[in-house]
């Protein structure tokens, strides 16, 4: 027999958090019974422990789904050439598992962005805009990681993959291992 | 000061989008590429909120019904690729987090993307590759297999329902040995259908290697 251990928690500020059982903390709980076999920290751990953006608490709203009400601000686009270097990252590097736009026509869109002067875009540029800002805060998140430039926030986000990681996770890890080609793919299966 | 501009771009891209109201191919894909942001900064549940929205946004588009006759190449592609890709990402945050999906297979005829690359899909026909060529799409195809898989495992090895109430605190259910059999044969066979350029030590051009 399987012991459920699904769970609803309350945190600090009285709001509900359920997870599932096949979740990532259900299973380091589970695993915590064997205790001789492996070395689990508790839940106290940091590694454990819900972790938001700590290392620039986020502005109330920036990340949540309402989003921040303030205007747009003007956010300067980067050098052309330098712009082409975050987005091939972005998109041939780093999400080539999870491609979702047609490269060549994304790459024109963002011409338009560099030869038409901002007074006078259109309704195209002005709805490619959001897409390409996105694009290039991806791109710049993996480029600094490559740096090692942020090595506390690499220290996070290795932990939260750890909290993480499920049991499934594993299950399928432990095939996909034999498929390196796969799982170099990384960042479309998480974080490893 | 680099820390900032990530999410300086992050912040401008999310203000200009109302993703409430996202119902064109353009803001669909800028919010895939916010949560794999969000998946590498932030909390996975935030994620699995965005996924939400990303979502709902794609099956009021018809992205999970099959429209394709109506459009060209790239937007028919671009359509596929988005919906398999939200599907993708709803199926394994889901998992993470143990929560359960919104949308039945049922509810789905989308075809799958074609496995060609983008510079051989033009507004007005989709080219054959080289031949002995392998598409980053091949690689996207195989991806959401597997995550088929995990999706199985979590119905056969998770269920919700089923499970019997112990003793006190104690919730227990079991899970048969066939259906893991099961498993294992369905891993077994997505690496044998796995296309050989994608394998270990398969001949394959760098973006797919690395």
């Amino acid at each position: 027999m399987v012991k459920a251990t699904g769970q609803l928690d309350l945190d600090e500020e009285g709001k509900w958090d359920y997870q599932g059982h096949s979740s990532g903390l259900s299973f380091m709980r589970g695993l915590r019974q064997f205790d001789d076999m492996f070395q689990i920290p508790s839940d106290e751990s940091p590694s454990l422990r819900h972790q938001s953006m700590s290392y620039e608490p986020p502005s109330p709203g920036s990340l949540s789904i309402a989003g921040s009400t303030t205007a747009p601000s003007n956010v300067p686009l980067p050098s052309r050439e330098n712009a082409r270097i975050l987005c091939d990252s972005a998109i041939i590097q780093y999400s080539a598992m999870l491609r979702v736009v047609h490269l060549p026509t994304f790459y024109k869109q963002m011409s338009r962005l560099y030869e038409v002067a901002p007074e006078n875009y259109g309704s195209a540029e002005t709805s490619f805009l959001p897409l390409f800002y996105s694009v290039l805060a991806l791109g710049k998140l993996y480029s600094e990681n490559d740096t090692g430039v942020d090595v506390a926030s690499y220290d996070i986000l290795t932990d939260e993959g750890y909290a993480a990681k499920s049991p499934c996770a594993s299950f399928v890890h432990a095939n996909a291992v034999q498929t390196q080609v796969l799982q170099s793919f990384a960042p479309a299966l998480g974080h490893y | 000061m680099l820390m900032r501009s990530r999410l300086k771009y992050f912040k401008a891209s999310r203000q200009l989008l109302d993703i409430t109201d996202c119902r064109d191919l353009t803001s669909l894909q800028a919010i895939i590429f916010m949560i794999q942001f969000l998946q590498s900064s932030a909390k996975l549940s935030t994620c699995y909120a965005y996924i939400g929205v990303a979502l709902r946004s794609a099956l009021r588009m018809g992205l999970h019904r099959s429209f394709n006759v109506k459009f060209n190449p790239i937007e028919a592609e671009t359509r596929k690729r988005i919906f398999w890709v939200i599907r993708r990402m709803d199926t394994y945050v889901g998992a993470m987090l143990g929560l359960p999906r919104f949308l039945d297979d049922e509810d789905i005829d989308q075809e799958w993307p074609v496995e060609v690359d983008d510079e051989y899909i033009t507004e007005t026909e989709i080219l054959p590759m080289p031949s002995g060529s392998i598409s980053v799409m091949a690689a996207f195809n195989a991806h959401t297999r597997l995550v088929q898989i995990l999706n199985k495992i979590c119905k056969y090895v998770y269920p919700i329902k089923g499970t019997q109430s112990g003793a006190k605190n104690s919730v227990t259910y079991s899970v048969g040995y066939s259906k893991i059999r099961e498993i294992e044969q369905d891993l077994a066979r997505w690496l044998d259908e796995l296309p050989i350029a994608l394998r270990p030590g398969g001949d394959a051009p760098p973006i797919i290697r690395r």
